[in-house]
């Protein structure tokens, strides 16, 4: 019912494949655990040379600092960064959606004063759109700015906000009109600036002990007029259009790939039966993925809107995912490495995390059987 | 698709629509072959599609024939299309006539002994019944013979398509041997791409028939299908079908091994939670020998276990990205496209 047209990626993307290759290892210390899940790691020197080399924003038109490369060019960095497990989690969101979003709804003055700065890795964004009341159900949303002379006045929070501590802004979706029977009207995007002074960041411990994402409380925060993106009232639309470029990409897939990596380490180069079989089976699921999810990096190059198949490559892909340390611990080898354990363990604590970041597995399944016109 | 395979495809649905109905797939299973059907896909040069003008084809590349597979196994249809497309496809690789009549093709374990005659096992030949002619296959070579007086002795098949089996040392075959280099790995190949596409085609249209049946079914004063458990159960269903398609579309040139053991493992893996999920939905009708639904579902649990069960590939590939080791890991992957 949904194609996923074979793409082959052009001879460009093949080669700028190399120079990503020959950039991390240059740049990765050789201790350093690796780690493919893209929210677990950060860096703002790496972030930094990437944006030297181009590899930010690469989709953008020059005038914004972009390099005006393809979708395709786009999916062989990000899946390189994300397999060789390198920390890109600072410039990450502002890169794949906030960005797009000022491109797409933003003024002229907007993307201007961000995205030269996103694209040279100095300027970070995070996510505003769970609240500690509404999560899969956006809508019911109640951080409202209110209108006052020269902008808004924003109160309420957001929770689940990763990286909110060490980013520079948010693009958070609240109510710019009371609710009403239309429950997806009435909202707006609007910049929140992370270091005003009525900002509060408050740091939650993940099961794995690490802090990385917040609740942020906004209390009496002015909004100036000129920091609403699009249109007032316009806000659910761009969300879901948001949603779009957060889920095709390789890290929807790719998360537990130096697990993979670290047992091959483990078995050698002559694995038993049971040990080939497995990593065959691995593999099989993730070059099959890692096809369909190229093929829509080729739908978002010809101007297509694949947010279904989205969707369902990040279903697909989440349930491959965790899926990986589940089957893999139980054929681990009895003298394994600190390295391998580690990857291991970090991949189990932050499992429940890939089926519900970007959409849960519940919502994503309502689209695709939407797509399927069941509803 | 290039215009050629769409020629081809809409073709082959066609004829299916009109000759390949549920009474036409159940008298076959009974016994009684769709000699109408075939005839008119021979008629029709479908039969030799993607072979080689030369030895007799309908001309065209892999991918047609493949592409023709694909909608039989959409149909449930129960002719030995892909068995005599693989026969042919060898034959033409050596610029052999191709026999009137069906070919049906035996992957032999054995080799020729010193006075000519062919030793070893054959297992899993299916479609001994109507076959006219039979293509032994060896790891580098094989023999073209008439399917006459052959003892073969058959396992009656979860499809209703039987697996023939013959032990070449007590009944030696004799014929002229005519080499090929990787013959039987080569059959061996085409014998997956063949179920994966097999596969594919029926999956995608088991997904449709789900579809259809939540929507037209009503319980508890509603269609099933806008029940939320429904709903997800059928959004995994379509996950798992798209996968299979970009699997088989990745196996059209049959000439990638790999390919086709991603293929095979992936597409055979998806059979389980297919044919768990599209049975579950459609409830006890779907468990009936009268509805449709199992004209596919038990093809598909036949065709898994033909040319390789997900396990035999899975260690193929395993065993091969392991040798190149974990550091190159991800170079393999990407390599594999």
């Amino acid at each position: 019912m949904f194609q996923f047209e074979p793409v082959s990626l052009p001879a460009a993307a093949e080669a700028l494949r190399l120079e990503v290759r020959a950039f991390i290892e240059a740049e990765l210390p050789a201790d350093y655990l690796r780690n493919s899940d893209f929210n677990t790691g950060d860096s703002a020197e790496l972030s930094r040379k990437l944006g030297q080399r181009g590899w930010i924003g690469m989709t953008w038109p020059k005038a914004y600092g972009g390099s005006e490369r393809s979708f395709l060019e786009r999916y062989v960095v990000t899946e390189e960064l994300l397999a060789a497990g390198a920390p890109v989690g600072s410039h990450w969101i502002a890169d794949r959606q906030s960005g797009p979003q000022f491109l797409k709804f933003g003024t002229e003055e907007q993307r201007q004063k961000y995205l030269p700065a996103i694209t040279r890795g100095e300027c970070y964004f995070s996510i505003g759109m769970s609240e500690p009341d509404s999560g899969s159900d956006l809508a019911s949303i109640r951080s409202i700015a209110t209108k006052t002379e020269g902008g808004w006045l924003l109160n309420g929070s957001k929770i689940w906000t990763s990286g909110a501590h060490l980013n520079h802004y948010m693009i958070a979706l609240v109510r710019t009109a009371p609710a009403s029977d239309n429950r997806h009207a009435g909202m707006s995007q609007v910049i929140v600036d992370l270091a005003d002074k009525n900002v509060t960041i408050t740091g939650i411990k993940n099961l794995a002990g690490d802090t990385d994402f917040n609740q942020v409380f906004f209390d009496d925060v002015f909004i100036p007029d000129d920091h609403i993106v699009g249109q007032p009232g316009n806000g659910w639309d761009q969300v879901m259009s948001e949603l779009g470029f957060e889920r095709s990409g390789p890290e929807r897939f790719l998360s537990a790939f130096r697990v993979l990596v670290e047992f091959v380490r483990e078995v050698g180069s002559e694995p038993n039966d049971e040990q080939a079989a497995l990593i065959g089976r691995l593999l099989a699921h993730l070059i099959t993925l890692r096809r369909m999810s190229v093929s829509v990096a080729g739908m978002l190059q010809a101007g297509k809107m694949p947010n279904v198949e989205a969707a369902l490559i990040k279903d697909l892909g989440n349930t491959y995912e965790r899926m990986v340390p589940e089957i893999i611990r139980q054929l681990t080898p009895g003298e394994v490495s600190p390295r391998f354990v580690d990857t291991l363990n970090q991949c189990i604590l932050h499992a429940p995390s890939f089926t519900l970041r970007g959409g849960t597995r519940e919502i994503l399944r309502g689209m695709i059987a939407r797509g399927l016109g069941l509803r | 698709m290039n215009e050629e395979q769409q020629l081809i495809v809409e073709t082959a649905k066609r004829i299916f629509v009109d000759q390949c109905a549920k009474p036409v797939v159940d008298a076959a299973e009974a016994g009684e072959f769709p000699n109408g059907l075939w005839n008119t896909l021979e008629e029709t040069g479908l039969t030799l599609a993607g072979i080689d003008l030369e030895a007799g084809g309908s001309g065209g590349e892999m991918a047609d024939a493949l592409l023709l597979v694909r909608e039989a196994g959409a149909a449930a249809a129960p002719i030995p299309l892909a068995e005599h497309l693989i026969s042919a496809a060898l034959l033409a690789a050596k610029n052999i006539t191709i026999p009137k009549g069906i070919i049906t093709i035996a992957l032999v374990s054995g080799d020729q002994d010193s006075s000519g005659s062919l030793r070893g096992k054959v297992h899993q030949v299916t479609y001994s019944e109507v076959a006219q002619s039979v293509l032994w296959v060896t790891s580098q070579g094989f023999v073209l013979t008439p399917n006459i007086d052959i003892p073969w002795s058959r396992i009656a098949g979860i499809s209703g398509e039987s697996w023939a089996s013959l032990d070449l040392d007590l009944t030696p075959i004799q014929g002229e041997f005519v080499p090929l280099t990787d013959a039987g790995q080569l059959a061996r190949q085409l014998g997956a791409a063949t179920r994966i596409n097999l596969m594919s085609g029926a999956i995608s249209r088991v997904l449709e028939m789900s579809v259809q049946y939540v929507s037209d079914r009503v319980q508890f004063g509603r269609p099933l299908a806008k029940f939320q458990a429904i709903q997800h159960q059928l959004a995994i269903l379509a996950g798992e079908a798209a996968a299979c398609q970009r699997c088989a579309d990745a196996v059209l040139t049959a000439d990638n091994q790999l390919d086709i053991a991603i293929g095979k493992a992936r597409t055979g893996e998806a059979v389980t939670l297919v044919s768990d999920i599209s049975h579950q939905v459609h409830g006890a009708i779907g468990y009936t020998l009268e509805h449709a639904l199992n004209l596919r579902t038990r093809r598909l649990w036949q065709w898994r276990d033909e040319y390789g069960t997900e396990r035999e590939w899975q260690i193929l590939i395993g065993k091969q990205f392991c040798k190149t080791g974990a550091e190159s890991l991800w170079a393999e992957i990407t390599k594999a496209g």
